[in-house]
């Protein structure tokens, strides 16, 4: 079979009436109508309707065209015809055409479909399937290649490459190169953990996935590379989130003679492309916030500026206060703070924010409680209002510039990072269950001068990485006050509360990044054994360089406005981090742990990936979630001894059987009336009386993860 | 005063002075629901639960004015007769009826050990909503009771289809019901017992004299004794246990400490080590030694328990066989003379002691234990007839009359 004069389905159109055509695809979608058969044939260009009709095909392709079924793969030759008035299909591109099939040939069949792929009804007056079964995510990622041919899908995709060969296009513009940097790398155990990988040459060391190209793309800028960029994938061993992947892809950048505004513009021009491709403009200049505004106006780093509702300090008005609550706060040095819901009296009833809010959700968020006030009749309205005088109910109402029909939320507490974060917290769920949040609204905002480094409790880590630049070079590194006091020229771009990228202006004194790796605890021989390479580069005149990485899969995500990045990856993990498809991670052969000479390192304890890994009975406590103490082992031990044995005793036998189940056959039970109905038995109430722990209407549980 | 042998006593409600249970009373096993009862089936796993309502089981005695006494003692979840108390409440005279679930043989076993009749329903009969079941496929609402006829009038009412239990039997109830209503008809129809072929070689070479002694009185007093084959009788123990252990590991799931019972006091980092730690300190030793075999089982030798189930089916099939050309089987309750009730210390030696009752439980058939003489050193034997599977009213009615060759006495009629 030749294809060279094969056309694509959906770009056919009215133009193309009269000619005969060569096509090639699936069969999308079917309707029988006895004498003539419709079809709906996809390629990756679209959908166009064939005809198969004794009138113009010969028997024997009308014959094969009723064996045809969903998703065939097929080939066909016909004329394009005008569809008759009133059979048009707007639903798909190709819709007022339709071709009549003269000749046709299976080119593959499929089995039954796990799941439905077709995306467009077949008669006009039918609106787009919508109403298609959910199907679970395992079950469509399990068969990945048939999810991935649904048109949807498939658009994300292409626009996924758009995007990515516009980036290429502007930074090539820019005279940036891609350069490769290794996938084997070396582990470096600060950060996330690092995925391992055993070198069978050298038996016991370990290469590791690199979290990023950080130290690759600075060498390379020593290496006198001025501009860099790779569109790379990097790997990071964290714990389970939903919208979290084991590899993830990123755009690394990194340039030498630059500073803060160089990055700033070259990435404000190159999102407002990407984002295009989506079909959204972003307004530019960017907003800018330094990290300390954004905590004590939203309480976040990442600040979702799409709504306002800033915070508003409100500790000074309340200095002379009676109500006891506050003025204990205020006189261990806590801060009050507070935010203005706009006209949302109506949203927020008494109960609701006294029973849910300041009971449950604020607690929830970490702060002991929450006060709140309504604003009727410009007057406040709370169960505490009593508490406050004139002169301080009128100081509210100005502070917060509040009117009729407003809320005001207010958090005190003796520690301002309980107030920023409960109250940053509690302004994002207020607005989302209000509905504020304006919808295909993208905000971008800069937040830059991060403090270079976090206190611990034994010393001081770094806000992002130890290669980032200070602000002052005149630091003491044993001064843990003093180090606290430094900000970073580090910067994150943030859109809608999503931080999608970040980077800094790097260090290139090689004894201002000793200083730093002394800050954080390093002793010059564990910096020279971990980063000495790196150290020594730094030695033959480096430039100053900085940079910046953007993550691909939430950018993309965002751009093209899909529930999670699993829906712009070819071929995600799960939510465990297991692929349904190639059932990865699975265990290996012992033979490979043995030629890795990992059977020898962890000695006597558990070896995790081992098919021969730790003994029955601690595998077999963990699956059942039993603990047992060690005096029971030799009991349960013996009991699984006796497994053992039974189950080759009865290994077998009664060969002839089909194994029971029940001592009659079941029979299916479907419970009486169609819909889901609340059982009358017992009183929901009623069931918290045997909960060993109970919060408000919940069942209280220990934490998912630590 | 504590009692030692109720671990609660009834004193709220009056039953209700008419229907056809009223004047008998009855005492519930703590794995039964009696709504607003102490239900901890005797494990921490359950600690300070309380019914919410009453087993389907306990609204038909209620409405048949049952006078519900309180509940006895049992062993941990109802595996096996560890500190059981149900037999000695009958025996001084503080209840007419005992319910006990049958999973393993346990109703069977605790009346033989103190001289009453046990009785295992046919499986689906009795709704078991409400029980809370460790091993769902075998599990039937055992009773216990000096009277037959108690007996027969207590399963009378409390047998009867359920919507809450998918598992009934629904083809069989009907034609179970009817059979209560004319036990005429068994009363001198010739009987035939059949004695299981594969019995000696499963006891070993000594076999069991004082069964041998039942078997030939009977003989002696006209019933037909006939030899039946049960091809994998010798295998039902081990096919039980696999599959006991399987459907109890995954019953006990549900005790996961948060909905109720025993949640852990030490400090747990995270939500797993919650559930380890709590159903660690949930079990006591010979029900967690199960529980692991059970798992053991399902993730590591799943195989194992198709095995079981195979062996279950064929035993299931030769056992309807048999009822081809006898009325019942007969077998001993136990093969050793039923002492007092020891603690097991393993699953085996708990196996030990129901390994001729487990057989009804795989197979879902009528089973009754007909207490025999006391022996030397205050033991007792006792017969077990296994019946066709619904026929529980025939069963009870021929029962009537081996016992009263097997004892020499006369029974009431029923």
């Amino acid at each position: 079979m030749l294809y060279h004069d094969r056309s694509n389905c959906g770009r056919l159109g009215s133009a193309d009436i009269g000619k005969t055509v060569h096509l090639a695809g699936w069969v999308d979608a079917l309707r029988d109508h006895g004498e003539v058969l419709f079809i709906h044939l996809r390629d990756q260009s679209g959908i166009v309707q064939l005809v198969f009709s004794s009138e113009f095909a010969p028997e024997e392709v009308c014959q094969q065209s009723t064996s045809l079924r969903n998703e065939y793969c097929i080939t066909a030759f016909g004329r394009i015809v005008k569809r008759a008035l009133g059979t048009e299909n707007p639903n798909i591109e190709t819709g007022d055409i339709e071709i009549i099939v003269t000749d046709m040939t299976i080119l593959s069949r499929s089995d039954t479909l796990p799941f439905s792929i077709t995306e467009k009804a077949m008669v006009g007056s039918a609106n787009e399937i919508e109403s298609r079964e959910p199907v679970s995510e395992d079950l469509r990622l399990q068969y990945r290649y048939l999810d991935l041919r649904r048109p949807g899908m498939q658009q994300f995709l292409i626009k996924r490459h758009k995007i990515n060969a516009c980036i290429r296009e502007f930074l090539d513009q820019k005279e940036f190169i891609e350069v490769e940097t290794p996938i084997l790398t070396k582990s470096t155990p600060e950060g996330a953990r690092d995925y391992l990988v055993p070198s069978r040459v050298n038996p016991g060391h370990f290469y590791a996935l690199p979290q990023s190209p950080q130290l690759f793309k600075q060498l390379l800028m020593v290496a006198g590379f001025e501009r860099y960029y790779q569109i790379t994938r990097c790997f990071r061993d964290e714990d389970l989130r939903s919208n979290r992947q084991p590899e993830f892809t990123q755009l690394d950048l990194e340039a030498s003679f630059i500073d803060e505004e160089f990055i700033f513009n070259l990435i404000e021009d190159l999102l407002c492309r990407m984002f295009e491709i989506g079909g959204t403009s972003l307004p530019r200049p960017f907003p800018r916030m330094t990290w300390q505004q954004a905590m004590d106006k939203t309480g976040s780093d990442r600040p979702d500026l799409r709504f306002e509702m800033l915070f508003v300090e409100a500790t000074d008005i309340f200095s002379q206060t009676r109500y006891s609550i506050f003025k204990q706060i205020l006189q261990r040095g806590g801060v009050i703070k507070g935010i203005n819901v706009k006209q949302a009296s109506e949203g927020l009833s008494k109960n609701v924010l006294q029973n849910e809010y300041a009971k449950q959700i604020v607690p929830g968020f970490g702060a002991k409680g929450m006060t709140w006030m309504r604003v009727t009749e410009d007057k406040l309205d709370s169960n505490i209002v009593q508490f406050f005088n004139a002169q301080e109910q009128r100081s509210i109402i100005e502070l917060f510039n509040a009117s009729n029909g407003d809320v005001i939320l207010i958090i005190a507490d003796a520690s301002l990072e309980v107030v920023n974060s409960a109250l940053g917290r509690l302004r994002l769920h207020v607005a989302n269950r209000l509905d504020m949040i304006p919808k295909n609204s993208f905000i971008p905002v800069w937040v830059t001068d991060f403090p270079l480094f976090e206190a611990t409790e034994d010393g001081v880590t770094s806000s992002h990485h130890p290669f980032t630049a200070p602000d002052r070079m005149d630091f003491d590194p044993s001064d843990q006050e003093d180090l606290l006091s430094l900000l970073s020229r580090s910067y994150d771009i943030v859109i809608n509360g999503e931080e999608l990228g970040g980077g800094s202006i790097r260090i290139h004194d090689p004894s201002i990044q000793k200083k730093v790796f002394t800050a954080l605890g390093l002793s010059p021989q564990e910096a020279e054994e971990k980063f000495g390479f790196f150290l020594q580069a730094l030695n033959f005149g480096p430039p100053p360089h900085g940079g910046l990485a953007l993550g691909m899969d939430r950018v993309v995500a965002m751009i093209l406005n899909t529930p999670s990045i699993r829906e712009v990856t070819a071929f995600p993990k799960n939510r465990s981090a297991f692929c349904p498809l190639t059932r990865a991670p699975s265990l290996v052969a012992h033979e490979q742990l043995f030629e890795l000479g990992l059977l020898d390192l962890g000695k006597t304890e558990a070896l995790p990936g081992s098919d021969q890994e730790q003994e029955i009975i601690d595998y077999i406590s963990w699956v059942s979630r039993i603990g047992f103490e060690e005096d029971e082992r030799p009991i349960i031990q013996s009991a699984l001894e006796d497994a053992v044995r039974m189950a080759e005793e009865l290994s077998g036998n009664a060969r002839e059987y089909e194994p029971a189940i029940s001592v009659f056959r079941g029979q299916n039970h479907f419970r009486k009336g169609s819909e889901a109905t609340r059982s009358s038995s017992v009183k929901i109430s009623d069931l918290f009386k045997n909960a060993p722990f109970v919060k408000g209407d919940y069942f209280k549980v220990a934490n998912i993860l630590e | 005063m504590k009692s030692k042998i109720f671990t609660y006593i009834n004193v709220s409600t009056q039953p209700r002075p008419d229907g056809s249970m009223a004047g008998t009373s009855v005492i519930v096993e703590s794995g039964i629901s009696v709504a607003n009862w102490p239900g901890n089936a005797q494990s921490v796993a359950l600690e300070n639960y309380v019914a919410l309502e009453d087993a389907t089981l306990i609204q038909h005695l209620r409405n048949a004015g049952a006078n519900l006494k309180g509940r006895t003692f049992m062993a941990e979840l109802g595996l096996g007769l560890d500190r059981d108390t149900c037999g000695d409440a009958i025996n001084s005279g503080l209840s007419d009826v005992a319910l006990k679930t049958d999973t393993t043989g346990e109703a069977r076993m605790a009346a033989t050990a103190s001289g009453c009749f046990g009785f295992k329903p046919s499986y689906g009969l009795i709704s078991r909503f409400g029980l809370f079941s460790l091993i769902p496929s075998m599990e039937s609402c055992g009773i216990i009771s000096r009277s037959l006829e108690t007996i027969s009038k207590t399963i009378y009412t409390m047998a009867g289809l359920d919507e809450r239990d998918p598992s009934m039997d629904k083809s069989g109830i009907d034609r179970a019901m009817s059979q209560f209503n004319h036990p005429k008809e068994f009363q001198d129809c010739p009987l035939t017992v059949g004695l299981v072929r594969e019995l000696n070689s499963a006891m070993g070479h000594e076999g069991n004299k004082e069964f041998e002694q039942a078997c030939e009185k009977l003989g002696k007093a006209g019933v037909q004794i006939k030899e039946v084959s049960i091809k994998d009788f010798s295998l039902a123990r081990t096919s039980h246990n696999v599959i006991g252990t399987v459907e109890a590991s995954s019953s006990a799931g549900r005790f996961d400490g948060v909905r109720y019972g025993h949640r852990t006091g030490t400090l747990v980092k995270n939500w797993n080590e919650m559930y380890i730690k709590s159903r660690g300190e949930s079990f006591g030793p010979l029900v967690k030694a199960y529980l692991f075999q059970g798992g053991y089982f399902q993730y590591k030798n799943y195989n194992a328990f198709l095995d079981a189930c195979r062996i279950r089916a064929s035993l299931i099939e030769t056992v309807e066989k048999a009822f081809e050309t006898v009325d019942m089987i007969i077998l001993p309750v136990s093969d050793k003379p039923c002492a007092t009730t020891q603690k097991p210390d393993t699953v085996s030696d708990f196996y030990d002691v129901f390994s001729l009752t487990l057989l009804a439980n795989l197979t879902g058939n009528p089973a009754i234990s007909i207490p025999g003489p006391v022996n030397d050193g205050n033991t007792r034997s006792a017969l077990q007839l296994i019946g066709q599977r619904v026929d529980d009213a025939r069963l009870l009615a021929l029962a009537a009359r081996i016992s009263d060759i097997y004892t020499g006495e006369m029974h009431h009629e029923i």
